[in-house]
C-alpha cells in the first residue's frame, strides 16, 4: 500500500509540474484527454481484462456521469465535491440496475444486453429535452464554482487549475481501481475470468461478484464522463452513443488487457493517432481499422505485454549490436 | 453417524434416465468408493450432490440441511468439496494463486476491497500450509496450466481441500497417472483426510485402489444401486464379480 501511495504521489507531482516545464496548451490538453479516456478504458477493463466480461455498453455510464455533473452544476447550487459524489451515486445505482439484468447472461448475450441498455440510456437522455437539451446536448457551459479547501478557495475556472483538478481526480480514481484489483476481491474476479464453475465450487457466488465488478466499472466510467463534461464544459448525446463504447475497447485492444495501465497506453496511442490523422478525415477509418487488425492478429496481448515479456527487447538489442557494432545493448 | 443421505433420486436428460430411484447414505469419517461401468451415472450423482444439476425428484440431506435445491456455492459453504475428473483449475494463474482463491473464500474476505491480497499474512500462511500438505510448495510460482497432468490433478484436489470441507467428492483423482504416482497420491489423500477428519467419496476405476482404501463400496449401474457394502462383501458378490470386477480381482 505504501508503494502504491508513493507511486501515486510521484505521478501526481510529475503530471502537475508538466505545465511548469512545457507550458503548451497542446500538451496539457493531451494529458487531460489521455487521462480521462484512459480512466474510462481502465474502468471498462475491470470487466473485460479482470473479470472476463466484454461489455459493449460502457458509454451509458460515461454519459450518466457527464450529464449528472453538468445538470447539477448548471441547474442547482451543488458544489463540485457534492456533484462528484452525486456522479458516483447515480452511476452506481444505474450500474446496479443494468448489471442486475446483464450479469444473468454470459458472453455474447451479456455484451448485447449491455449495448441495448446503453441505447436505452441514449434514448432517454435525448428525449428529456428540458433537462438534457435533447440532441443538442447540455450547452451554455458548465459553471465551475470555486472549490472550498478549508484554508482557501480554489478557482478551477482557470485552465491551469482545471488541469490540476482533472489530474488529481483521475489519478486518484486510477489508484482506487488498482487497489480494488489487488485486493482479495480482485483475486476472485480473476478466478471468475479463468473458470467460473470452479469458482462456485470454492463457495463463491460468481454472479454477485460480477455484479459488484459491474458497479465499480460503472462508477469509474461515470467519473471519467464527469471529468470530460467538466473539461469540455458540456455534455452531449455522443457521449452515450454506442460508438463511444467502442473506443475504450479499441484502447484495451491496443494497450493490452492483462496489464493495469495497458488501456492507458492504448488511450495515448489512440489520442495521438486521432490528432494526427483528423486532418485527413477520409483516411481516418482506414488507418484505425488497419492498425486494429494488426494489433489483434499480431500483438494479441497488446503493446504493454508485448514489450514486457516478449523477445522484442532482446531483438532490439541484437539489432542494435549488428547495426551499430557491439556494446550497445538497448536493454 | 450419517453425513449425507439421498432418498429416491431421479434424474433424466431428455428421455435418458441417468439416475433412477437411487437411495443411499454416506457415513461420517469413512472412505466410500462408487464403482460401475461408464455411463452408470457416477459423475451425474456427484453433480446432483453438489448442486451442479437439480434432480427431477428425490431429496438429498447433508448435516441437517436439505441441499438438493441449493446452488453450488451455497452447498460448498456448508462444507462439501469436490475435485474433478477432468482437471478443473485456474489455468493462467500460478499454483499459489490457485490455492489463494479458495482460501480467500474460506476466510470470507472476498469482499474486502481495500486490503491488499498479496501482503495479507494470514492468507499466505494458510496457502503455504496447504501447498506443503499436498507437496507442491516448490511449484508455487509455476503457471497452473503448464504443470504435468499429475500435478494438475493434485492441484485440483488441493483447491477442494482449501475450503476445509467435511465431505469431499473426488472424481477419479488418479486417472491418467502412472501406477507409482497413483499410489503416492492415494496415500497422500488418505493421510490428509484422516488428519483433517474429512469424509471421502471416491469415483475410481482402479480396483486395487478401491479395495485397498475403502471402508464402503457402492456399485452403480444404469443409474441404480446394484450392491453396497464392505470391500469383502462386494468382492464376494457374484453378480458384481461377474459384471465388473472380472475373475482376477475376485480372488
Amino acid at each position: 500500500m505504501k508503494k502504491k501511495a508513493a507511486w501515486t504521489l510521484l505521478v501526481l507531482i510529475i503530471l502537475c509540474s508538466v505545465p511548469l516545464f512545457i507550458p503548451s496548451g497542446f500538451v496539457m490538453d493531451m494529458v487531460i484527454q489521455v487521462l480521462i479516456l484512459g480512466l474510462f478504458a481502465v474502468s471498462l477493463n475491470i470487466l473485460i481484462g479482470y473479470t472476463g466480461m466484454v461489455s459493449f455498453g460502457h458509454s451509458a455510464f460515461y454519459g450518466i456521469g457527464a450529464y449528472t455533473l453538468g445538470i447539477l452544476l448548471q441547474k442547482t447550487s451543488f458544489t463540485i465535491p457534492m456533484a462528484l459524489g452525486a456522479v458516483v451515486v447515480f452511476s452506481a445505482v444505474a450500474a446496479l440496475i443494468i448489471g442486475f439484468f446483464c450479469t444473468r447472461l454470459a458472453a455474447i448475450y451479456f455484451a448485447m444486453l449491455t449495448l441495448a441498455f446503453s441505447q436505452v440510456v441514449y434514448a432517454i437522455v435525448t428525449k428529456l429535452d428540458s433537462l438534457t437539451g435533447g440532441y443538442q446536448g447540455l450547452i451554455g457551459g458548465i459553471p465551475k464554482p470555486k472549490v472550498n479547501l478549508g484554508f482557501a478557495t480554489w478557482d478551477i475556472s482557470l485552465f491551469s487549475n482545471l488541469y490540476i483538478f482533472t489530474v488529481i481526480v483521475a489519478v486518484i480514481s486510477l489508484l482506487l481501481i488498482k487497489i480494488i484489483i489487488d485486493s482479495p476481491f480482485g483475486c476472485i474476479l480473476k478466478a471468475i475470468r479463468e473458470n467460473p464453475q470452479r469458482t462456485s465450487y470454492v463457495g463463491i457466488n460468481a454472479r454477485r461478484y460480477q455484479l459488484i465488478a459491474f458497479v465499480f466499472s460503472g462508477v469509474f466510467g461515470g467519473i471519467a464522463g464527469a471529468l470530460m463534461a467538466f473539461y469540455v464544459s458540456g455534455a452531449y448525446p455522443d457521449f452515450i452513443f454506442w460508438t463511444t463504447s467502442a473506443e475504450p475497447i479499441f484502447m484495451i485492444l491496443i494497450g493490452g488487457l492483462n496489464t493495469f495501465l495497458g488501456p492507458m497506453i492504448g488511450a495515448l496511442v489512440l489520442f495521438l493517432l486521432t490528432t494526427n490523422l483528423k486532418a485527413h478525415a477520409e483516411l481516418w477509418g482506414l488507418v484505425l481499422g488497419g492498425i486494429l487488425i494488426c494489433f489483434t492478429i499480431i500483438l494479441k496481448k497488446g503493446l504493454t505485454e508485448f514489450f514486457y515479456g516478449s523477445n522484442l527487447s532482446r531483438w532490439l538489442g541484437n539489432f542494435s549490436r549488428s547495426t551499430f557494432g557491439k556494446g550497445q545493448d538497448v536493454r | 453417524m450419517i453425513i449425507l443421505e439421498a432418498k429416491n433420486l431421479y434424474k433424466a436428460f431428455g428421455k435418458t434416465q441417468v439416475i433412477q430411484n437411487l437411495s443411499f447414505t454416506i457415513k461420517e469419517g469413512e472412505i466410500t468408493s462408487i464403482i460401475g461401468p461408464n455411463g452408470a451415472g457416477k459423475t451425474t450423482l456427484f453433480n446432483l450432490c453438489t448442486g451442479q444439476f437439480r434432480c427431477n425428484s428425490g431429496e438429498i440431506h447433508y448435516g441437517g440441511h436439505r441441499v438438493d435445491r441449493l446452488r453450488t456455492h451455497q452447498i460448498v459453504r456448508l462444507g462439501i468439496g469436490r475435485a474433478f475428473q477432468i482437471c478443473n483449475i485456474f489455468p493462467e494463474l500460478t499454483v499459489f494463486e490457485n490455492i489463494r482463491i479458495p482460501v480467500i473464500s474460506h476466510l470470507r474476505i472476498g469482499l474486502h476491497f481495500l486490503r491488499e491480497a498479496g501482503t495479507t499474512e494470514s492468507v499466505s500462511e494458510l496457502v503455504f500450509q496447504i501447498l506443503e500438505n499436498i507437496g507442491m510448495l516448490e511449484r508455487k510460482d509455476h503457471i497452473a496450466g503448464k504443470l504435468d497432468h499429475g500435478e494438475m490433478k493434485l492441484l485440483d484436489i488441493g483447491i477442494a481441500l482449501s475450503t476445509e470441507p467435511r465431505l469431499l467428492f473426488l472424481d477419479e483423482p488418479t486417472s491418467g497417472m502412472t501406477p507409482d504416482e497413483r499410489k503416492r497420491i492415494m496415500k497422500l489423500i488418505e493421510q490428509v483426510c484422516i488428519k483433517k477428519k474429512i469424509t471421502l467419496v471416491l469415483i475410481e476405476h482402479d480396483m486395487d485402489v478401491v479395495f485397498s482404501i475403502s471402508q464402503e463400496i457402492k456399485v452403480l449401474n444404469h443409474g441404480q444401486l446394484v450392491a453396497e457394502g464392505a470391500p469383502e462383501e462386494i468382492s464376494q458378490n457374484p453378480q458384481v464379480v461377474e459384471a465388473y470386477l472380472g475373475e482376477s480381482i475376485a480372488l
